[in-house]
């Protein structure tokens, strides 16, 4: 059942096309994240939705009503901006209590949503301050409560971590997702970041120059991209032309393919064991050397020389497991299953 | 050498402070001193020449005049600046430019030149206003629109006006309820640091007043320039009570402007 349906819609500037007829529909209480590099389009895509920018054609329906031709106010929409865009003037509570005042709801009325909402971002201790005197991550969480507040239809967020540090960013993505599951808020994320995408996404729209690329859970864009842009932008697997899986593997696709790094899998490091052993069937088994080891957290990056290509292999990061140095003779172990071939 | 260079930059600072502040205090010394002329310092110390100027009903009129033309002036600029800046910035852009280009105008044009076209502007009808109080109120206006730009146009630099305007649209304000309830109070320290320096400035101007009205109407710089032959302790009198009015105006602005700053 689709809640948003967005048809054909395009615009251009000047003689530039920003958005190229758009077709995405999405479900109540769903989480959808636009994803792409900067300039793609999905900010414009966004504020076309929210109706700070027109469209040049195309139709938008939200819920049973064709929302286009609306003034923004009236369409039912909350948005959370980068840059917080909080009424620097204003405490948190009067920047939460703006909208509803616009509405002219009774004051006992606002304050009963007001501390409801504070609540619900755990900012009942800050009602009082102003914005200067908030933290990054606080701010946003009061933009957040300020989009909130006013129970809308339909929720926007334009690139809402990416003012924010590292860590603070990785606390707020979980209390976002939390808030969004538990007021089942139809949400529309704009990033550039893919973990951030594949985390906190439903599904996922990967655009690419004014169109949608792809749309799909975050395990189908990740797993089965099925462009060359999507499984270029997505993750950092390897991908192949039809002659280097050749190469590799000896099996002829009728396409690019790719090959994610953890599916690569160290059968044998320096021969060690079941050299000769023959590879089970549905698997191939590729012989290479270590030529760079790194270290990203919870995995370790490997790049391994085979058959004159190199190759990306990830394996988990743990303690007790010593890591490969560099020119370690090893055996690849790969399963035909992993390697996608990506339609054109 | 960090030391010596410490010592050495507030030995240049003092020496500057000194030679800055050499002739206000002369003329603060000067103001009461009762005899002043062989010595390096005053033979002894009257408060009979203050008295004079602030108990001469010409100079407290003087004052009055100056007080009331800087006070209307600045009502009528502020009210129809102030809005002309807001607006070209968040909707004109094209217009701002130009704005930007006028900022220089009265610096830029000799006000004896101004003087001139103002005369055979307000000479002929329908605005035949030459020599009134009317004339200097009007040509004062314009004279405040660089601080005017300068400040307000900095204050709106410092905010996000678009995202602003977004977010209250969004949650169903028109513009008109945004610029007053969120943008006017933002830029308001702006705008009283424009009021208080225009104030400053007004208050000084002398060709102007000389030129457009003269006589006929006796500002405080007018006043002064008409004392001038009378005693050079009046004079420093008169210096000394407009002097510290701008420093209290200065000390007014710098207030606000910290007021400002703490916004952010």
């Amino acid at each position: 059942m689709s809640y948003l349906t967005i048809a054909n819609v395009s615009a251009t500037y000047g003689a530039m096309t920003i958005l190229d007829g758009i077709e995405l529909s999405i479900g109540q209480g769903e989480m959808h994240i636009l994803l792409g590099p900067s300039g793609c389009g999905k900010t414009t895509l966004l504020r076309s939705i929210a109706g700070l920018t027109a469209p040049s054609g195309g139709e938008i329906r939200l819920g049973d009503r064709r929302i286009d031709n609306l003034p923004p106010k009236e369409r039912g929409i909350a948005m959370v901006f980068q840059h917080y865009a909080l009424f620097p003037n204003m405490t948190v509570r009067q920047n939460l209590a703006f909208g509803l005042e616009q509405k002219r709801l009774s004051r006992a009325e606002v304050a009963r949503k007001v501390d409801a909402t504070l609540a619900m971002v755990a900012l009942e201790q800050r009602a009082d301050m102003r914005p200067h005197q908030l933290s990054g991550g606080q701010r946003q969480r009061v933009a957040l409560a300020r989009a909130l507040v006013l129970e809308p239809a339909l929720l926007l967020l334009d690139e809402p971590l990416s003012a924010l540090d590292a860590q603070i960013r990785k606390r707020l993505r979980d209390e976002l997702k939390r808030i969004q599951r538990e007021s089942g808020l139809t949400s529309i994320l704009v990033t550039h970041d893919q973990d951030e995408a594949l985390t906190l996404g439903d599904r996922v729209s990967v655009m690419n120059a004014g169109r949608i690329a792809q749309t799909g859970t975050p395990r189908e864009i990740y797993h089965r991209p099925d462009s060359l842009f999507v499984a270029g932008f997505i993750g950092d697997g390897n991908l192949l032309t039809p002659d280097e899986i050749e190469r590799l593997t000896g099996i002829r696709t009728s396409g690019s393919a790719i090959i994610q790094p953890q599916d690569l899998r160290f059968e044998s490091v320096n021969g060690a064991t079941a050299t000769m052993a023959p590879a089970p069937d549905g698997e191939i088994h590729v012989q290479g050397v270590v030529t760079d080891v790194s270290l990203s957290g919870p995995t370790i990056r490997y790049l391994v020389e085979a058959k004159g290509l190199t190759l990306k292999v990830e394996a988990p990061n743990r303690y007790d497991s010593a890591e490969l140095s560099t020119g370690t003779t090893v055996r690849l172990a790969l399963r035909k299953g992993d390697i996608h071939v990506v339609p054109n | 050498m960090t030391l010596s260079n410490g010592v050495l930059s507030r030995v240049f600072l003092i020496a500057v402070a000194a030679v800055m502040a050499l002739p206000v205090v002369a003329t603060a010394i000067d103001a009461f001193a009762a005899e002043w002329a062989h010595t390096l310092l005053p033979t002894g110390y009257t408060t009979e020449y203050f008295m004079t100027v602030v108990g001469d009903p010409r100079f407290i009129a003087a004052m009055g005049r100056s007080l009331t033309v800087a006070a209307a002036a600045l009502a009528i600029a502020t009210v129809l600046i102030v809005p002309a800046i807001v607006s070209a910035h968040i909707y004109w852009p094209a217009l701002d430019r130009w704005f930007a280009r006028l900022v220089i105008l009265p610096y830029a044009v000799p006000a004896i030149v101004l003087v001139v076209g103002y005369l055979r502007v307000f000479s002929n009808p329908p605005l035949q206003i030459n020599g009134t109080p009317l004339v200097l109120v009007l040509v004062y206006v314009p004279v405040c629109f660089p601080m005017f730009y300068i400040s307000v146009k900095n204050s709106l630099r410092g905010l996000a006006i678009d995202d602003l305007l977004n977010a209250g649209r969004l949650v169903g304000a028109n513009d008109a309820v945004i610029l007053r309830r969120v943008v006017l109070p933002c830029i308001l320290p702006g705008i009283m640091i424009a009021v208080v320096l225009n104030f400053a400035i007004l208050f000084s101007e002398f060709v102007y007043a000389k030129m457009l009205v003269g006589g006929n109407f006796e500002t405080l710089q007018l006043y002064m320039y008409a004392q001038r032959n009378l005693s050079g302790r009046i004079t420093s009198v008169i210096v000394l009570i407009y002097f510290i009015l701008l420093l209290l105006m200065t000390l007014v602005s710098l207030r606000l402007a910290e007021t400002e700053r703490a916004q952010r």
